[in-house]
């Protein structure tokens, strides 16, 4: 397992907070209590209206970007995930691995 | 007769065991759908014998079902720009058993089916609607059991093959509400929900009429409201948080060429159906219920929905 750099880390928070942001119909980026990855740790999908047929959407924009810092999430790990910090947390593991 | 069914029966389900057994390091599923044409849900396969007047009925259904692991790509960039864009492809493949040999309502239906999926999610800004577009091709090869009206009192079931092939687009548009997750709660919601899809269904064999293939077009729409929005801990009633949606969908298949005994038709679908999910919001380990309200009215061919006005509610319970 090989320990991530800050840098390493921060663009993978950010590009989770994008992807939660591209897969809610939530505009997170213009509201100040939730524009970043740290602001939405606690919260669940579900209340960011993330669940059914826009799941995909997060999982696929990450896995797909993700390279060359991390590794696409498998799909198990994915679908264990309810919080934004779980999606955050899978993220970092896989960049990990 | 009935013996040489039940030892069919056990040769298709032993084959099917068989085949899951080999894969078993493989995404394998054995699951089991109500109809043999894309199952709303799935259930473990299932294998019942009946006996009723001192006669035996069974009944099995088992879909096999091999599905990829979604492939992603991407062209390039680093997630976080309005100009990048990303988009899964994955597949599936596998066989399909229902069988009941109920003198009444036979069923007999055995084939396998193949499909492909793609699904882009477009560039634009992660702050305007959230939009996804999907493109599928779908492809069965089978046989049924099919009742035939000859105009005869007693029903008249003939094995018939069947294929079909299906290829279509479709997408889904969340709107964008104006506030923060955070300071809203039982914000409304819609997404609408659109596609287009050619068909092409062809029937053979049998020596009653209903022989031939139809070819057309199918429009569909839908449109769901969550009133109080999706999180169910913002909508608490007692233990439990209760998420209500209202879903309504209409739908239009046009062919556009038959042959055989088959005639050109037109068919109509529309459902509007009330949901009532609810969720444990507290710790709670106990019978989670939900409830469905639902008004079907018109047909569906891919279905195999004949003409239909029906109410239907559905109480359900999970443990």
């Amino acid at each position: 397992m090989a320990a991530l750099s800050e840098d390493a880390r921060q663009a993978l928070a950010k590009l989770t907070h994008y992807a939660i942001d591209k897969a809610s119909p939530y505009p997170l980026a213009l509201f100040n209590d939730c524009d970043t990855i740290e602001k939405i740790m606690d919260m669940n999908l579900v209340d960011l209206s993330i669940d059914g047929a826009n799941k995909p959407i997060l999982w696929t924009w990450i896995n797909a970007h993700c390279a060359p810092i991390g590794k696409p999430v498998s799909p198990a790990v994915a679908a264990k995930c309810k919080t934004a910090g779980e999606v955050y947390q899978a993220v970092v593991k896989a960049a990990e691995a | 007769m009935e013996a040489r069914n039940i030892a069919r029966l056990k040769s298709s389900m032993a084959l099917f065991w068989g085949v899951g057994c080999s894969l078993a390091s493989a995404d394998v599923s054995l699951t089991a759908a109500q109809a043999p044409v894309d199952p709303p849900w799935e259930q473990p396969a299932s294998l019942s014998v009946i006996r009723e007047k001192g006669k035996n009925s069974v009944s099995a259904d088992a879909v096999l079902l091999y599905r990829s692991v979604a492939r992603v790509r991407s062209k390039g960039g680093t997630g976080t720009s309005d100009t990048d864009s990303a988009w899964s492809t994955n597949w599936s493949a596998g066989g399909y058993v229902h069988r009941n040999n109920d003198d009444k309502s036979p069923q007999n239906d055995r084939g396998v089916s193949a499909s492909y999926s793609l699904m882009l999610v477009p560039p634009g800004s992660p702050t305007g609607p959230t939009v996804r577009l999907d493109a599928f091709g779908k492809v069965k090869f089978g046989k049924s059991l099919s009742e035939v009206d000859v105009g005869q009192a007693v029903p008249i079931f003939v094995d018939r093959q069947k294929d079909r092939q299906l290829l279509g687009i479709g997408g889904t548009y969340w709107a964008v509400p104006k506030v923060s997750p955070k300071e809203q709660h039982n914000q409304f919601q819609w997404f609408a929900e659109g596609s287009i899809t050619l068909y092409s269904d062809n029937v053979r064999g049998g020596e009653a009429v209903g022989r031939g293939r139809v070819t057309g077009t199918q429009a569909a729409f839908a449109i769901n409201v969550a009133p109080f929005g999706l999180a169910p801990d913002r909508n608490t009633w007692g233990k439990f948080g209760m998420v209500p949606t209202i879903r309504i969908s209409a739908q239009s298949q046009e062919d556009a060429t038959a042959s055989g005994d088959r005639k050109k038709g037109h068919r109509q679908l529309y459902v509007a159906a009330l949901n009532l999910a609810f969720a444990p919001v507290r710790d709670y380990e106990g019978v989670v219920p939900s409830l469905q309200l639902s008004r079907t009215v018109g047909a569906d061919l891919l279905q195999g929905l004949g003409k239909t006005a029906r109410t239907e509610l559905v109480l359900g319970f999970t443990f």
